[in-house]
């Protein structure tokens, strides 16, 4: 029997859940919660029951809000208009393919006949016009909602409007230039038959002259563009391909205009008008193709319920400040970085972690905004407004990488532009021979040459196949900070891996006990009062109990000392305690054990384990399969390391300092290209010395801001996925190379033999950079 | 061959239209969402 899973949202069946509806042809469908139920019934009860066969991906877990506060117009003004008509743009989140676009503007047309309901998928936007001018915007949502998914109010994204804005630019060029093109090709075929079968004078010139008249309004829609840029560029002393396609489009439109008022000679208006119509095209291809490379961004819940003085208060995002408590229901997005201060429930981090396994959160557990809570409420105190929140930040830096060309990108950049030198140079002398041999063609072979020639398919190769990389890495949890490691993680021989949180889970537990005094739950309970001072990964280990220690002072890597019901403790390293107590018995040394004892005697010894990542002899057997060679460095002085190390069959040093850390890298650095996986902030050093430095989502901020790459979906198998796109990155970028090269190979000759013409030469190049695009996407 | 004289401007009649006309479906949004779009002639209309 298949695994049973939800009609609606295809997660596995809870085992207690019993969630039937009987469809309409008498068969049984199960769900998984009362939410999906519902969703499916009113989506079935509606008749729109053919979005379970027309969907291609499975919908969002549903999620409620109550939509009443954007009924208050003050709030309305960004996206609702009522004039004449009701006109509202809301942002649908969770549409993830068009049967969803569907669904919704079936929906809508059923529940409000008055209104007309048009989704936009690019945009993820829906757009409502109603004749209804009072027809309140909490009904719409509501009923959007009803179906599962969560409407926010549209707030276009300045990254993404400007996009738009750009593709309409480039794309009314294209039409227009295309129009004409059409019109010009007209004349030029009379011109052409004309050659043939003849034509009299008074007609070619008419023909000529009206070529003329509509080429102007082509130059001035598709070719200032490129002259423009030219522009700015030679004022920047730099070449680019705009300067060798102006100069080309200069020089046939002049000679052509020569030709007309001399009714005589060659005419290519028609050459010019395809010439842009290809490079236009290929533009925008290049365009589209990057503007889907961004990761979309996280809509964060723009109302959130307040508490102040006990009281609740439904509060546009936009007014709270940090320090402000706020109320998280189950099932909604958080909206702010924060701590939790009472309740405890269990929230999925997926957004920022491609994971999407709930967590479970306590007072005092940091959450983050983007993650949606799961089974119960919780108060929340903000510690970080919208834009510094930990999902921002994330987009920033995926952003900011993306706009960071690393410096061999850069190099392809100005070879670029020698090679337009090149060109220009090959041009000219082109032209000088066949003048020489007496060819009436040498000025549009040798124009032919400056078009054909694709710098634009060496200086495309790199950056496309940096952000297609980029993004498929994005997708499975893995940000790059800087784009140089893609390429540097390809001559890496050497990884070495920190032990705590890195190869093992970091989250310690107490393995065994042995008391001396007292019964076990008071040592315990004494421990945990401690303990819950300290932020150090093994205090977790201690339960928070009913004690409280007061005078509590840290030691660092010691131990804990303070004062619980009146008497003085001290937790920590056996060291630690044998400064009170002088030489005690250590239970054997096999396991890593922390002492407690008061002034009088020892209490109790507690041993403390970690896990070992479940996925970590797998990464390692496969890294050492790429023949690299791996190593532990751990600050650790126990024997687990050992353990681990001949677990995992790999060289290891234990109770290394960052000092020695260091100095190890760098000797290792005199030969070897290393990198380092780390999490705890006393790697940062050792971090920012490797060649790569990765690190994991729960790392402290500064680790994870000089980190190269941050696993956020902290997996250690991820390691491997960024090594294999690295490859596969590093063989596109070959191609793309290599096809560039032998493209203008070939194509440069045969255009300097006369056996190009413009137009066709346009084709080829706008061709070759098209291919260079496309090959690049693999890569996603 | 006289017909040009005025075969010429009708083509550049027409030719300014379908710019109009183009011009105004790019700013009519009709380009913003080929996906969508290009799904909608498949749902059957039964209701």
């Amino acid at each position: 029997m298949p695994v049973e899973q939800c009609y609606h949202c295809h997660e596995p069946i809870p085992k207690n859940a019993d969630f039937h509806l009987k469809s309409s042809d008498g068969s049984q469908q199960v769900f998984c919660c009362p939410a999906c139920l519902a969703i499916s019934q009113t989506i079935q009860g509606a008749g729109l029951g053919q979005y379970y066969r027309q969907r291609t991906e499975t919908p969002p877990i549903p999620e409620r809000y109550d939509f009443s506060i954007w009924d208050d117009p003050n709030l309305q003004i960004d996206f609702v208009r009522r004039e004449e008509n009701l006109e509202a743009i809301l942002y649908i989140e969770g549409m993830h393919c068009t049967a969803c676009a569907w669904l919704i503007e079936k929906h809508l047309q059923k529940q409000l006949p008055e209104a007309s309901a048009r989704v936009n998928y690019q945009q993820q936007a829906l757009h409502i016009t109603s004749s209804n001018n009072e027809l309140a915007i909490s009904s719409i949502m509501s009923h959007v909602a009803d179906i599962g998914y969560t409407p926010h109010p549209y707030q276009a994204d300045n990254i993404a409007n400007i996009e738009q804005q750009q593709h309409k630019k480039l794309l009314k060029r294209i039409g227009i230039t295309a129009i004409l093109m059409m019109q010009i090709g007209m004349f030029s075929i009379g011109l052409y038959a004309g050659d043939f079968l003849g034509i009299s004078a008074e007609y070619q010139h008419l023909l000529s002259l009206c070529s003329l008249l509509f080429a102007i309004p082509l130059l001035y829609y598709s070719v200032l563009p490129f002259l423009t840029a030219a522009i700015l560029k030679l004022k920047q002393k730099q070449l680019s391909m705009d300067v060798s396609i102006s100069i080309a489009i200069i020089g046939l439109f002049s000679s052509s205009v020569y030709s007309v008022l001399n009714k005589q000679g060659d005419i290519y208006f028609d050459s010019i008008a395809m010439l842009c119509l290809f490079i236009l095209t290929a533009r925008y291809i290049e365009q589209k193709s990057r503007s889907s490379l961004h990761f979309p961004a996280k809509t964060l819940p723009a109302i959130v319920t307040k508490v102040s003085d006990g009281k609740l208060t439904k509060t546009p995002s936009n007014d709270i400040s940090i320090g402000d408590i706020i109320l998280i229901k189950s099932g909604e997005t958080i909206a702010f970085d924060g701590i939790v201060i009472e309740g405890s429930s269990t929230v999925s981090e997926a957004f920022i972690r491609g994971e999407s396994k709930p967590l479970e959160k306590h007072i005092n557990s940091m959450v983050y905004a983007g993650s949606q809570n799961h089974d119960s409420q919780f108060q929340l105190k903000v510690s970080a407004l919208a834009q510094q929140s930990l999902i921002k930040n994330i987009e920033r830096l995926a952003f900011d990488a993306g706009q960071n060309k690393p410096t061999w990108i850069t190099i392809t950049d100005t070879i670029a532009g020698y090679f337009t030198l090149a060109i220009i140079t090959l041009a000219s002398a082109t032209y000088l021979f066949w003048l020489t041999q007496d060819n009436p063609n040498a000025f549009w072979i040798a124009l032919s040459v400056l078009v054909v020639s694709c710098p634009c398919a060496l200086s495309l190769a790199a950056p496309t196949a940096l952000s297609a990389a980029q993004f498929h890495l994005r997708k499975n949890g893995i940000i790059i900070q800087s784009a140089q490691v893609m390429e540097s993680l390809n001559s890496i021989d050497t990884v070495l891996f920190d032990k705590t949180g890195t190869l093992t889970l970091g989250q310690y537990r107490i393995s065994q006990t042995q008391v001396l005094a007292h019964s076990a739950e008071h040592c315990l309970a004494i421990a945990g009062a401690l303990e819950a001072h300290s932020s150090h990964p093994v205090a977790q280990a201690f339960p928070n109990q009913y004690l409280n220690a007061k005078d509590v002072h840290i030691i660092n890597n010691s131990g804990i000392s303070g004062i619980v019901d009146g008497k003085s403790y001290r937790i920590g390293k056996p060291d630690y305690c044998k400064q009170w107590h002088g030489n005690i018995a250590q239970p054997d040394s096999e396991l890593q054990w922390i002492g407690l004892c008061d002034e009088t005697q020892m209490l109790a010894w507690f041993a403390i384990d970690d896990n070992l990542r479940s996925d970590a002899k797998d990464t390692t057997d496969w890294l050492q399969s790429q023949n690299l060679s791996l190593e532990i460095l751990s600050g650790d002085s126990s024997d687990q390391v050992q353990s681990i190390a001949s677990y995992l069959k790999l060289p290891f040093s234990k109770d290394v300092s960052s000092e020695d850390k260091l100095s190890h890298l760098k000797s290792l650095q005199k030969s070897h290209h290393v990198a380092m996986v780390g999490d705890g902030i006393n790697d940062a050093p050792v971090l920012s010395q490797s060649h790569v430095s990765i690190t994991f989502a729960g790392a402290c901020d500064w680790v994870k801001n000089t980190a190269d790459i941050i696993l956020l979906n902290s997996q250690l198998d991820s390691i491997k996925q960024c090594f294999i796109t690295a490859k596969r990155y590093r063989g596109i970028l070959t191609q793309n190379f290599a096809w560039a090269l032998l493209y203008n190979a070939i194509a440069i000759p045969f255009a300097m033999s006369g056996m190009v013409t413009p137009y066709i030469a346009a084709l080829g190049m706008s061709l070759s950079s098209i291919i260079v695009v496309l090959n690049a996407r693999r890569l996603v | 061959m006289q017909s040009l004289y005025l075969l010429i401007p009708v083509a550049l009649a027409f030719c300014i239209l379908a710019i109009r006309i183009f011009i105004w479906a790019v700013d009519n949004k009709q380009f913003d969402d080929l996906d969508r779009e290009a799904q909608r002639i498949l749902e059957d209309d039964n209701d």
